[in-house]
């Protein structure tokens, strides 16, 4: 396997050498000899350890790291990709746009996570905290296994790292992690799959580059990440869109409330009593408006058994007409209902 | 496993000169050291009762160059804030230790020559004359300072953010700042300057950095003409990452801070290394086979009086290894001349003793900026005592049950173990003291305590 592992390494570098992008230490495929690409795509499939039953719904967070400078060099920053596993567990991430320049690419990292197994990183195993060597570029199979409560959450938490939305989905183990350092085990809810995990989502899940790009023909790239507004929390979450190089008007943002019924009804009221030429449509979900003001266009809707509230912004640059902002955010609405199936307790 | 990281060395590594890679090695070192260190104690005792994993924020408004620095930093190494500039004390401890190197130039402040007492300096004419063309040219492109300020003076010096100054200033407001928001942007700063304090330290496990091997920096990696470092800090981090860097074995202990770097009796971490292990270009210079021992560029490590040159005969030659077993050189036998050269594998054996060694160390100084510790006796009166300390002032605060501290009291002190007594204030739930000035070995010290009240 070393071996193997080393041919390929081997022969990967000579072809990169003035590259931006360092050799991948991973394999395109697990059973090519060849080295993949930092700069993506991805793909690959999430299943359970133990059931091999398909993973849905998962977070899958990539992150490139950057880097620039010579001899004495500085991190550079990173760009990042958060989406989930479709319904049968399968995940893509998109390659990577452009650099600026003088940067390089030194490494990427993908995550997926999922309450109530343990999360899997590209380039470290959680038992050992070893290197993993069985990571490729496509088609690539990831095992989650489940969470047993003599699991340290500690450890799990440095495992999985920083970052919005994987901090937003991993701060219910804080406490546990806290009270572990404390010399107490413990005692935890159930966390067993099927027991609640699926409650668990963010904004960024719910739309990509990709989806945005197909709908609205947008040719540009976009810097992602939390809207500066209001921080994350376990009820609310946000994903901004932020165009690279143009105009406001290019960017788009998603807010996400995940409620209680009767406070998701709420805060729905709020924003139409709040939000400026708001129009009631209830076409995607229990109900839903639209609204304007200026260069901006706004879908919002309420997911009632869920206690989902979105709100999606568009300005007029990219959603030139309101039903390209209508049509993200039925793809939200699909997307909610792909990743919190009521069979599985979504609407709890 | 060795194999592995040596191949990966070889051919996947844009290098960098910056020590021990921020992101990986020093953030994982700084974890370790944290989880063997009082540190989880010692924020719990103060209020933040999440310890490591309390969550603390520094808004982005109040400190946009160190938030817009953290964000330079990759989330998957566990150190970058949320929007509003939130993360657990952890994640700012390790963002510390990642941005001792940013800007880059800060990184030539991080070498330790306890043999001259120097540190880092441009590589000279006559290094440059033994380097390659593309070396020479990328050097020449890369505009290195001349020189750098030796890691043991870095951590007090007055430019360095993060200096030790600033540390007890961060510390001290994180315990006597009026609102508990003030006092979590404290605790999330003064962490930052603490891992940077245990970055600069940690460098100092790097061989080449306390052999005055800038040569060791300087070497092609394989990922285009501009890509140079060490080689030894690129194989930490492969193997290790920031996960798999090993444990503290033990917590070291000093008296002084400087102590911890170097030492008159040779027990600091620069002085340990320098002695221990040979740095790619401070290696025995080559010999011939019948003539005597092998020059050595430094007194120590030594070689034995006689090597093994059958073993070194043969085509891959032989290791020589310390008393431990642990790898410090490779030499051949080839047309009567004995070379010498630290490998890959050999480095990695190395590696796995110094780690966990610069882990302990770490360990040791995050523990004695924390060493300051005050016993609060609240009854009728507030009675404020603690050991080892000199002259300086103590502070004491009252918390209501808002979580707003106000002073109580604040007077001088002469290094009596009694620092103050004084009438319990008429309400609050907690009583805090802060001591700020120097301890008994004349260091500065902040010292803090906290105690439940109720009346």
């Amino acid at each position: 396997m070393n071996l193997l592992v080393l041919g390929l390494l081997a022969s990967a570098a000579v072809g990169c050498v003035e590259s931006s992008m360092r050799t991948a230490p991973f394999r395109v495929r697990p059973d090519a000899a060849e080295p993949g690409s930092l700069q993506g795509p991805f793909t690959g499939r999430v299943v359970d350890a133990t059931t091999k039953a398909p993973v849905a719904g998962a977070l899958v967070y990539a992150a490139w790291t950057l880097e620039r400078g010579t001899a004495l060099a500085e991190p550079a920053g990173s760009k990042e990709f958060v989406g989930s596993t479709d319904a049968a567990g399968y995940y893509k991430v998109p390659a990577l746009g452009s650099l600026p320049r003088g940067v390089r690419v030194t490494d990427m990292t993908l995550l997926v996570y999922k309450r109530g197994f343990v999360a899997y990183r590209s380039d470290r195993r959680f038992a050992d905290l070893g290197l993993r060597q069985d990571f490729a570029q496509h088609g690539n199979q990831v095992l989650l296994e489940r969470w047993r409560n003599e699991l340290s959450h500690a450890r799990h938490l440095r495992f999985v790292g920083a970052g919005a939305a994987v901090s937003a989905l991993t701060s219910w183990e804080l406490a546990d992690a806290s009270a572990e350092l404390d010399g107490k085990r413990p005692q935890g809810e159930d966390i067993r799959p099927g027991r609640g995990e699926g409650t668990y989502i963010v904004a960024a899940q719910l739309l990509t580059e990709a989806d945005i790009k197909a709908r609205t023909k947008y040719d540009g790239g976009f810097e992602t990440g939390p809207l500066q507004d209001e921080p994350d929390t376990a009820s609310y979450s946000s994903q901004h869109f932020k165009a690279l190089n143009r105009p406001e008007t290019w960017d788009i943002a998603i807010r996400m409330w995940k409620l209680d019924p009767g406070k998701a009804q709420e805060r729905y009221e709020e924003l139409l009593s709040q939000l400026p030429g708001v129009a009631e449509k209830d076409d995607i979900a229990s109900r839903s408006f639209a609204a304007a003001e200026g260069d901006i266009k706004g879908i919002g809707f309420l997911d009632a058994p869920r206690g989902i509230v979105i709100l999606i912004t568009c300005g007029a640059s990219q959603c030139t007409s309101i039903d390209e902002a209508a049509s993200l955010g039925k793809l939200a609405y699909d997307r909610i209902k792909t990743l919190l199936p009521m069979s599985l307790g979504g609407g709890k | 496993m060795k194999r592995l990281i040596a191949a990966l060395a070889l051919t996947l590594v844009p290098a960098t000169a910056h020590a021990w890679e921020p992101e990986t090695t020093h953030a994982g070192l700084a974890e370790q050291a944290a989880l063997k260190s009082r540190l989880h104690k010692r924020l719990a005792s103060l209020g933040f009762n999440g310890g490591l994993f309390e969550p603390l924020t520094i808004p982005p408004a109040d400190a946009p160059s160190l938030i817009k620095a953290v964000k330079l930093l990759s989330p998957t190494h566990g150190s970058v804030p949320d929007g509003r500039g939130r993360q657990v004390a952890l994640g700012w401890l390790t963002a510390g230790a990642a941005l001792a190197d940013i800007p880059a130039a800060y990184g030539a402040n991080h070498f330790f020559d306890p043999a001259t007492g120097k540190g880092w300096s441009a590589p000279d004419r006559n290094l440059l004359t033994s380097l390659s063309d593309k070396v020479r040219e990328a050097v020449g492109r890369a505009s290195l300072p001349d020189r750098g300020v030796p890691a043991v003076q870095w951590i007090t010096a007055k430019d360095n953010p993060f200096s030790y100054d600033n540390f007890l200033a961060q510390y001290a407001k994180a315990v006597s700042a009026a609102t508990p928001g003030e006092r979590s942007r404290h605790m999330a700063a003064a962490l930052v300057a603490a891992g940077a304090l245990m970055h600069v330290l940690g460098d100092l496990g790097a061989p080449s950095r306390v052999r005055g091997d800038m040569a060791a920096h300087l070497e092609p990696l394989g990922a285009g003409p501009d890509d140079l470092g060490s080689r030894m800090e690129r194989i930490a981090a492969l193997a290790y990452g920031r996960l798999g860097v090993p444990a503290a074995s033990r917590t070291i202990t000093r008296t002084h801070l400087r102590d911890f770097f170097t030492s008159k009796d040779g027990g600091g971490l620069a002085d340990l290394i320098a002695r221990t292990y040979f740095s790619p270009n401070t290696l025995p210079k080559t010999t011939r086979s019948a003539g005597g021992p092998a020059p050595l560029v430094r007194p120590q490590p030594r070689l034995p009086a006689k090597l093994n040159l059958m073993a070194a005969n043969r085509e891959e030659g032989t290791v020589y290894r310390d008393v431990n077993g642990t790898c410090l050189l490779r030499y051949r036998l080839e047309h009567d001349f004995v070379t010498f050269s630290l490998d890959d594998e050999c480095m990695l054996e190395q590696l796995a003793v110094i780690l966990p060694e610069v882990a302990s160390y770490e360990a040791g100084m995050l523990d004695y900026l924390l060493r300051g510790e005050l016993v609060i006796t609240a009854g009728d009166q507030i009675v404020v005592s603690g050991k080892g300390l000199g002259a300086g002032s103590v502070e004491v605060l009252v918390e209501d049950d808002r979580g707003v501290r106000t002073k109580v009291t604040s007077q001088q002190t002469t290094g009596t173990e009694e620092l103050l007594r004084v009438a319990a204030p008429a309400s609050g739930t907690r009583i805090v003291a802060v001591f700020r000035g120097i301890d008994a070995a004349g260091e500065p010290v902040v010292a803090v305590g906290a105690a439940p009240f109720s009346r």
